[in-house]
């Protein structure tokens, strides 16, 4: 295997390594006006105009916002589900059902939020038929709207059933059920038993898949482009309209956005401890 | 109380397991409603024939598709296979992990548009060849990582035995590693397959359009306001994660 050793090394750098720092590096370069078509020198005006302007600071407010809230409340519904269910959790069919949600992508589950949620969607109509509305615009539909409803709809039907996979899992893995029952033996309310022991182990053990999916929300891009609207945007789907923009100032700013969101990845991934070892 | 609590927890969660499922197929298999109609008494397999239509765009976008998604699990499962088997002994193992670990997690649409300056040069950009390499870019890393739970010193030391009996290279892979590593190639393939199938950013950005797989087929569908296909298109990409969470729930899970 030792002979084979430098070509794998080649390779590897190849697909992992070179395409990021090649990447990254231009994206800087350009948004210093040293490279490509707007090349005019050295200059911080690109990130001066960026970081001046009023959108970008509420796509990244917004996208923290969505991936916060929207993380934070499939927690919740995680914790209650997995807590209710101890028993449940042995059976074959159960678990079944559970993996389920985990077949569909992001854009199906958005497609879904979208026909469920919009104006013309299939609540509006149902409200229509209930007689609590006249017209598709009377409905304050989740889709477009400034508070991000949709998105964040979509993100928390996501994440829960997954939280719920993961979460079952370790309850199994650290014998949950029978710490709970020593916990209540010993004198510990069914409240503090859970809180203290079930919620505070799911917490700890789950911490960097937490942080990763938060990451993954942070970054989304098919959810907001389909239920989001043009301002404020997420940043994702904030960087993609300056690249695609027929304005040719925009192109310098698109490439500062992604390099200054790879620099808030790393620095989550530092801050948060994560490493390769929790995917 | 408590049991009527516990009661409409299960019916929420029944609820929001499979009520997605239920509207996209409900939607492929019924005409554009106008509103405020909102039950279809009509049913209809029309847009599924689509798919069966040799020049339809919903069959090419599922063929393109799946050779896509067939190439790169492919590409990806045997590179990073290789890769990490090679390199996992290496005094490099903990800083070449490191590195991997980053593009796997990096948004793969700002990756796509850090990236697409040397796809245009390279005159990549808007080719099937382009989009293949692009999703290897992510991929590959994935396969990487995750073949570094497979190897160990125990897997070392029989694959020394096999050189040691005499065993060639290409014996060492068919008589042991690949037998000994079946589970593992078999779920990394159906993993980078899934990844590569449920791409859209990426794909959009470097196939600028040209590249019309089925994520983007159901945008177009969507902007033409014809719910129907896009309902198809949602449902086809479900199907593969469902057959196989039927086969094994493994496949949908990462190491």
């Amino acid at each position: 295997m030792v002979k084979w050793r430098p070509l794998a090394l080649v390779l590897f750098l190849a697909l992992a390594v070179f395409p990021l720092l090649a990447g990254l590096g231009q994206a800087l370069l350009q948004s210093l006006g040293l490279m490509g078509v707007l090349k005019q020198g050295f200059t911080l005006s690109h990130w001066q105009n960026l970081l001046s302007e009023k959108s970008f600071w509420a796509a990244l407010g917004f996208s923290f916002y969505i991936a916060f809230t929207g993380t934070f409340l499939a927690l919740v519904l995680a914790f209650s589900f997995v807590l209710n269910q101890q028993k449940k959790m042995g059976q074959p069919g159960f678990q079944g059902f559970l993996f389920l949600p985990l077949a569909l992508p992001a854009l199906a589950m958005a497609f879904f939020s979208y026909q469920l949620l919009s104006g013309t969607g299939f609540l509006s109509r149902f409200l229509h038929q209930l007689g609590f509305i006249t017209e598709p615009n009377q409905f304050s539909a989740g889709v477009g709207d400034a508070w991000g409803v949709g998105i964040i709809f979509t993100h928390v039907l996501m994440s829960t059933y997954f939280f719920t996979v993961y979460f079952t899992q370790i309850w199994r893995k650290e014998q949950l059920s029978s710490l709970l029952q020593v916990a209540e033996n010993l004198g510990a309310s069914p409240w503090q038993a859970r809180w203290r022991i079930a919620i505070s182990t799911l917490f700890n053990r789950g911490k960097s898949i937490i942080t990763l999916y938060f990451v993954f929300a942070l970054g989304s891009y098919e959810i907001p482009l389909l239920l989001g609207r043009s301002y404020p945007q997420m940043l994702s789907v904030f960087t993609v309209n300056k690249l695609q923009r027929f304005n040719l100032n925009d192109l310098p700013q698109a490439y500062a956005v992604a390099v200054f969101y790879a620099l808030v990845l790393l620095l989550s991934l530092r801050l948060f401890k994560i490493k390769a070892k929790s995917l | 109380m408590r049991q009527l609590g516990k009661l409409s927890l299960y019916g929420l969660q029944a609820l929001l397991y499979t009520l997605p499922f239920g509207v996209i197929f409900y939607l492929s298999v019924t005409p554009n409603l106008a509103y405020p109609h909102w039950l279809s008494t009509t049913f209809t397999p029309g847009h599924w024939q689509q798919l069966a239509q040799s020049g339809s765009g919903l069959s090419q976008s599922l063929g393109l598709s799946l050779v896509l998604a067939l190439t790169v699990g492919f590409l990806a499962t045997a590179l990073g296979f290789a890769c990490s088997g090679v390199l996992y002994f290496s005094r490099f193992r903990e800083s070449l992990t490191r590195l991997a670990f980053f593009p796997f997690i990096l948004t793969p649409v700002i990756y796509a548009v850090v990236l697409q300056f040397y796809f245009l040069k390279l005159g990549l950009s808007g080719s099937t060849g382009g989009v293949v390499l692009a999703q290897l870019f992510i991929t590959f890393p994935f396969a990487f990582l995750f073949f570094n739970g497979f190897w160990n010193h125990r897997v070392k030391q029989m694959a020394q035995l096999v050189q040691t009996l005499g065993g060639n290279g290409r014996q060492l892979f068919t008589e042991f590693l690949a037998p000994y590593a079946k589970g593992a190639l078999v779920t990394c393939f159906f993993q980078t397959f899934l990844i590569s199938w449920f791409e859209y950013g990426l794909t959009s950005i470097i196939g600028i359009g040209k590249v019309k797989t089925l994520t983007l087929q159901v945008f177009q569908y969507l902007n033409e306001s014809n719910v129907p296909l896009a309902a198809v298109s949602s449902a086809v990409l479900v199907l593969p994660p469902l057959i196989l969470l039927m086969v094994n729930r493994k496949f949908l899970l990462k190491p």
